[in-house]
């Protein structure tokens, strides 16, 4: 917890999102108890929506009509001033492992369990470990959480607010469950990479280049227990996810391995507690 | 009448430069190797070689490129790290000898342990420290991707019909113990400099035909019938470690390479000598083509020589270049990489 927050009360976060904050909010839903430290509230939004949320004067506000729709249906508001909080948090919005999916489809390091990839076909370009992480820093940097992460972040310059800086974070957005395995097709890549051992490596890297991608954010991988492998979340924490709805809660389809459940996300907001500090 | 009375008004100073246009003089270049949209070409040199290799791009030559970048990066960012400046990821080759020791890696295919510098604990291909910024991991990615840049460089070549290569330096500094000469001195960018084992050298006039002829049989042996344009870097030395003014080097080694590539060029078909150097340091141009800094070419400068090279090659009417952003990186101009700047950091 802040310094100002120790004095006030709970740390005010504003989680936002896309469809991967619904575990989140669906596990401080269920009970704010574990949490006291926080009060935190929601802002939800399509990909696109988010795309468009800029910093004007110390508010948070969409840059176009579709964008405040959205806004306003999911959040019945639209807009939310800087000062009223004293952490964000992105959560999802693509800042995921798909990131180093991307420049492993063409091109391999040396360090990767199943070698440099020479003699394949299509060929595979042999590329510095430092490169290959600095494509996947730029991939978080350009990531629709990655930019509005560090819109946040100069939007809270010190003249923007009175007071200690507010925090900004970014979760990652967690891995396809280890049950997309039944969609072999859908996520070949990710599996393949699994299956010729390279998805620690790869992890590792993710991991790397998303906490030097965003200067003044941290950076909030996900948790390890959740893990399987390096490319993939556990099953169990994946079964029984829900969408992103203003009001009643709708499971995702069965055969969803993209978002995380309550249980998933109630860990999020240990390390969101934890990196704000210890309550007092 | 005698041979002078029936000279186009070209072969005189008064109305050729003096009386002339110095962005559009006539009849300066007469191509001997020619080249069209389909020909394969591969391009190599100093810094001011990148400008050449984009324009032809940017004029729908064919140029060739071994190592295209393959994740995605933005330009500057795989512009520093030495993607899409030449046909290869070799970085700047100042020095004809540079060159042909980097042929004779592509054709043996060897890459050498005691080529890797350190710096902090990060190690860099000393035959090329400018192409990593980060530097590598361990001895052994250096290796590993050495023994590929050999690889794609020979495929690369293989399909080469012509090899425009711009001579920069005479200057360099050698590995006594091996003969092998660095791209940039050690230190600089990585590594440590041992007075008891890297040698300065300046390249005579001599050493600089006969490495260009090596080279171009090193060339033909990759791809039959290989020709060369060549043409000289305008941009002077940042520094010289002869001991002497720097002005006096940057003519002499000039002045070197200019013969060189003439006379080499008088002496095969198959090789042109396109006069970059010329057009830019015209004193008719008063300078005009140099950045404040006396050194850089201006981007006029540039397209002054690239509308000349292209025109003679009657390939003016293709579009032009793209200006590409400078990457943020020590060293950068005008969109340039450029390691030999990095020794400006050195001057009092």
């Amino acid at each position: 917890m802040t310094a100002a927050a120790q004095e006030t009360g709970p740390c005010r976060v504003l989680v936002l999102g896309n469809s991967h904050i619904a575990a989140v909010k669906n596990a401080h839903g269920q009970s704010a108890a574990p949490w006291p430290g926080l009060a935190v509230e929601f802002a939800g939004g399509q990909l696109e929506t988010l795309a468009a949320l800029e910093v004007q004067e110390g508010r948070l506000i969409p840059r176009t009509e579709a964008a405040g729709r959205n806004l306003q249906a999911l959040n019945q508001r639209a807009e939310w001033a800087l000062a009223d909080y004293d952490a964000f948090v992105v959560v999802g919005c693509r800042v995921g492992i798909n990131l180093a999916q991307v420049p492993y489809r063409k091109a391999r390091f040396l360090g990767l369990p199943s070698g440099t990839g020479q003699g394949v076909e299509p060929p595979l370009a042999p590329v510095s470990r430092a490169m290959f992480e600095l494509s996947v820093r730029e991939g978080v940097a350009q990531s629709v959480g990655g930019a509005l992460a560090l819109r946040l972040v100069a939007g809270l310059q010190p003249e923007e607010r009175q007071g200690p800086a507010a925090r900004v974070m970014v979760a990652e957005q967690p891995r396809p469950s280890f049950d997309c395995r039944r969609q072999p097709g859908k996520f070949s890549g990710l599996l393949q990479a699994h299956r010729v051992g390279d998805g620690l490596v790869l992890s590792d890297v993710f991991e790397g280049a998303a906490l030097r991608a965003l200067p003044g954010v941290t950076f909030l991988p996900q948790p390890e227990q959740t893990r399987h492998g390096g490319m993939f979340t556990l099953p169990r924490y994946s079964v029984g996810s829900v969408r992103l709805t203003a009001g009643e809660s709708i499971a995702h389809p069965e055969d969803d391995f993209i978002h995380a459940n309550a249980e998933y996300g109630a860990l999020v907001l240990d390390q969101i507690a934890e990196a704000l500090g210890p309550v007092t | 009448m005698h041979p002078y009375s029936d000279l186009p008004p070209e072969a005189f100073w008064r109305s050729g430069v003096a009386g002339a246009d110095p962005a559009a003089l006539d009849g300066v270049y007469a191509p001997k190797v020619r080249i069209g949209p389909q020909t394969r070409i591969a391009t190599a040199g100093s810094c001011f070689a990148q400008h050449i290799g984009r324009a032809l791009r940017g004029a729908g030559v064919t140029v060739l490129d071994a190592e295209p970048a393959p994740v995605a990066l933005p330009e500057a960012t795989a512009r520093a790290f030495g993607y899409g400046l030449f046909s290869g990821r070799y970085g700047n080759i100042y020095t004809v000898r540079q060159l042909v020791q980097l042929l004779q890696d592509v054709q043996s295919g060897e890459a050498y342990e005691a080529f890797v510098w350190e710096r902090d604990g990060r190690f860099f291909d000393a035959l090329r420290p400018g192409v990593e910024p980060l530097g590598m991991e361990s001895p052994e990615e250096v290796l590993f991707l050495r023994r590929a840049h050999l690889a794609a460089l020979r495929g690369m070549l293989a399909e080469a019909e012509v090899f425009v290569f711009t001579l920069g330096l005479t200057e360099a500094w050698i590995d006594a113990p091996t003969g092998r000469v660095f791209q940039t001195c050690p230190g600089v960018i990585a590594g440590r400099f041992d007075p008891a084992r890297h040698v300065f050298c300046s390249f005579t006039l001599a050493q600089t035909r006969a490495d260009l002829e090596t080279a171009r049989g090193l060339l033909r042996s990759l791809r039959k019938r290989m020709r060369m344009i060549l043409t000289v870097s305008p941009v002077p030395l940042t520094a010289t470690a002869s001991g002497g003014h720097v002005l006096p080097a940057t003519v002499q080694s000039k002045a070197v390479l200019r013969v060189a590539a003439g006379e080499f060029a008088a002496a095969h078909r198959g090789v042109d000598y396109f006069p970059s150097y010329e057009l830019i340091t015209n004193p008719a141009a008063r300078g005009r083509f140099f950045e404040p800094n006396l050194r850089a070419v201006t981007a006029e400068g540039v397209q002054m020589v690239m509308r000349t090279f292209l025109a003679a090659q009657g390939l003016a009417e293709a579009r032009a270049p793209e200006p590409v952003a400078a990457p943020e990186v020590d060293g950068a101009e005008e969109g340039v990489i450029c390691e030999e700047m990095l020794l400006d950091a050195f001057a009092r």
